[in-house]
């Protein structure tokens, strides 16, 4: 291995063969050529070869014992998350005044549009991520936590702005009200 | 429990789920959170990203309870779901930002093994998985269910819709760029 993945790919041992055939007998994946596993065992590049994969393979091994804790109140959020666009029980949809009738817009859709349109802003910045949307009274509650330097005045008047365009194409005049909350920062690395 | 035990537990959960049972859902949201996240944060190494993985996931997962089928057990459908959230995340975030060292952080072991040793192994499991998240998704994601989270070649196969032959093909790529990549971050 040269250290590019690229050039690893095309390299050739002193001996003809090659890392990317060795690599086979390290990481198990494919089943072992027998005639390569032979030559191998007694060839001194295939054999330095080997010894440097199989070093870095073990690291890769290691981590995948390494264990990776749930962050506190995780399931907590999640199940918020989820309870918002479930929606409320006997939740009153928005009202649409339209020629020949009323439409009414249920409250997991409000939600589910809200949250889209949330989501689609934070990708767009980067630095906001969205933590729960869910009707609570009258109004859509957003939740939102932000990087650290970001500038949060600003970013949720934009969040505020490109919420309320997005709802009125979609709502009209019956664009809840939205409360905003910043409700963590998410510290520098 | 055994493994067949918490299939079975989780067959029924998402049948009761499906037919409107929303405390079952909730249940399996306890049930596999911790997993799910696990997978997310491997994928797409930030934890504030994988949290957002994970929130989509689930509520991908609860608008598409009816249409389960059961024809795979609830947790492959769930790994599914993930991995597939993942992707979109990948494809559609702005990498304006550092990756967050938090991860690398929390992916420190944290056995008895000594300060300097566990500071060691945190340090070489952060290698392994800047090394991992510079793949390209299409073999990132079978790699970590494969390598790291130990699911078989059907499983995975299933996972990302693919066949088992073209599955192993694929891997044996991943894992020669992930060498190279590991030797090149060392």
């Amino acid at each position: 291995m040269t250290g590019r993945p690229e050039a690893d790919a095309n390299r050739v041992l002193a001996c003809g063969r090659s890392p990317v055939e060795l690599a086979a007998l390290v990481t198990g994946g494919t089943d072992a050529d027998p005639d390569l596993a032979a030559h191998a065992e007694s060839c001194p590049y295939c054999q330095a070869e080997l010894a440097e994969q199989q070093r870095l393979w073990q690291a890769v091994r290691r981590a995948a014992q390494a264990p990776v804790p749930t962050p506190p109140e995780l399931v907590t959020r999640v199940l918020a998350a989820v309870h918002g666009v479930r929606g409320r029980s006997g939740g009153t949809p928005i009202e649409l005044d339209q020629p020949g009738g009323r439409l009414l817009v249920g409250e997991p859709a409000v939600v589910l549009l809200a949250r889209r349109l949330v989501t689609d802003f934070a990708d767009q910045r980067g630095d906001l991520h969205v933590r729960e949307v869910a009707m609570v009274d009258a109004g859509l509650q957003v939740l939102v936590s932000v990087r650290y330097r970001t500038e949060i005045g600003a970013a949720m008047a934009a969040l505020r702005e490109h919420l309320h365009a997005g709802l009125a194409l979609h709502l009209g005049d019956a664009v809840p009200a939205v409360d905003l909350h910043v409700v963590d920062v998410i510290p520098p690395s | 429990m055994t493994a067949a035990d918490a299939a079975a537990e989780d067959q029924a959960l998402v049948a009761r789920a499906a037919r409107g049972d929303q405390h079952a859902f909730d249940q399996l949201v306890r049930r596999h959170t911790p997993r799910l996240y696990r997978v997310a944060l491997r994928i797409v190494r930030d934890p504030a990203e994988a949290e957002d993985v994970v929130q989509d996931a689930w509520i991908a997962a609860w608008r598409a309870l009816a249409r389960f089928r059961g024809d795979s057990a609830p947790s492959t459908w769930l790994y599914r779901v993930v991995t597939n959230t993942a992707l979109a995340h990948l494809r559609r975030r702005r990498q304006t930002l550092p990756l967050a060292e938090d991860f690398e952080q929390t992916q420190a072991d944290p056995r008895d093994d000594g300060p300097e040793r566990s500071a060691l192994r945190g340090e070489e499991v952060a290698l392994v998985l800047r090394a991992v998240a510079t793949l390209e998704p299409a073999q990132r994601i079978p790699l970590v269910l494969h390598e790291l989270e130990g699911m078989s070649y059907e499983e995975v196969a299933e996972i990302v819709g693919s066949t088992v032959p073209a599955l192993r093909s694929r891997l044996h790529r991943a894992r020669v760029a992930l060498l190279g990549k590991l030797r090149e971050l060392q």
